[in-house]
């Protein structure tokens, strides 16, 4: 009967936990105890086998997941016979009419809102703009390129632009600035930077 | 497709190998596949090799410090070769390999011998413990997991109750080989 000590030593030795110390008392028990001797083999045996158990069960465990890749890699297959062949195309009607319904309720909605947009810069074309300063303001503003409203902003601090030349002048000087962001602004914010 | 990076599967297989096994079958199966059915073998050796491959990819994840030194892609194809070379020369067929994919020598540990009387003890009076004794075993001793994700994986309040249940399920099995083979 082995000691409590001697059964942790033998799991320490199996994990490969032993210390210096340990493993010359290891070795010691190992030559001159017999009980302790056929333990340690007992167990190794015991390794060994618990090894291919976990193998066998891992392999059968490995040909489900074999199974199931393949009825995956299979149902991304395109069908080649004839009634699936039917079912197939009809799939296919199916989807491309739904790609064109959100496309074309898409293009509506982009259209309607991008008519509204439009429509309020020109209303705030027609007021007038402010004069644009020498240098741009750290507080805010906005610029107006191409009938295209943008704001610079960096680092989360709107810096805005009022100039073409100064837009340049800005994306120049800025270039390397990884956070350079040039936006197209909402008109709320074009309302609050007035 | 954005395909995983090695480290990240060589993670997986530790956390979720059959996650992983899923990822590295639609990956390098078909690499396998080639390789065995181009030298002498059929898809039944392929589907074998590779899940062999598999074994000992899972088996060396496993050791304590063990790192990849090539792509696992080279790797898996260097494991599978050596795999396919053994089962060709036990059949016989000791014609050479033709190669398609990169190399190294990577060298496999040879199986124990599910059939040698000392291992077969074992995985008879495995199958006579209950699923519980079975699963803890191989938990520690097969997959190496430690005893604190034993515990939180069979639901043991802490890893002190559940290295109490590992002992006892080993001396379980340790009267069930005496019985079994008296």
């Amino acid at each position: 009967m082995l000691s409590e000590e001697q059964h942790i030593l033998i799991d320490k030795f199996f994990s490969g936990e032993l210390t210096a110390e340990e493993t010359q008392q290891f070795k010691d028990l190992l030559n001159g105890d017999a009980a302790f001797r056929a333990e340690v083999e007992l167990q190794q045996q015991v390794i060994n086998g618990i090894g291919v158990f976990g193998a066998a069960q891992l392999k059968t465990e490995l040909q489900d997941i074999h199974k199931e890749v393949q009825a995956d890699l299979q149902s991304y297959k395109p069908s080649t016979g004839g009634g699936s062949g039917l079912l197939s195309a009809v799939k296919w009607l199916v989807t491309l009419g739904a790609l064109g319904a959100v496309g074309y309720y898409g293009y509506n909605y982009y259209k309607a809102h991008t008519q509204e947009i439009h429509q309020q810069l020109e209303q705030l074309d027609q007021v007038g703009q402010p004069p644009a300063p020498s240098s741009a303001p750290s507080g805010g503003g906005y610029v107006k390129r191409d009938t295209v409203w943008h704001t610079i902003k960096v680092t989360g601090t709107d810096t805005v632009i009022y100039g073409e030349k100064e837009l340049e002048e800005y994306v120049k000087k800025n270039k390397g600035a990884k956070q350079v962001i040039i936006r197209r602004d909402t008109i709320t914010s074009l309302h609050t930077a007035e | 497709m954005a395909h995983t990076t090695d480290h990240t599967l060589l993670q997986l297989l530790r956390t979720d190998y059959r996650q992983a096994f899923k990822l590295l079958y639609k990956e390098h199966y078909k690499m396998v596949e080639y390789l065995i059915t181009k030298n002498s073998g059929n898809s039944a050796d392929a589907e074998d090799v590779f899940q062999e491959t598999m074994i000992v990819l899972f088996n060396q994840s496993r050791e304590e410090g063990f790192t990849l030194t090539c792509a696992i892609k080279t790797y898996i194809y260097s494991v599978a070769r050596n795999i396919w070379l053994k089962k060709l020369r036990s059949r016989k067929n000791l014609r050479a390999i033709d190669d398609y994919e990169k190399y190294e020598n990577i060298a496999v540990d040879e199986p124990a011998d599910s059939n040698e009387p000392a291992i077969k003890q074992v995985t008879d009076a495995m199958q006579l413990l209950g699923e519980n004794c079975r699963k803890i075993l191989t938990l520690f001793y097969y997959q190496k997991m430690n005893m604190v994700d034993i515990a939180a994986q069979l639901g043991y309040t802490n890893a002190d109750n559940a290295k109490t249940q590992k002992y006892k399920c080993l001396q379980q099995l340790k009267s069930k080989m005496t019985v079994s083979h008296a």
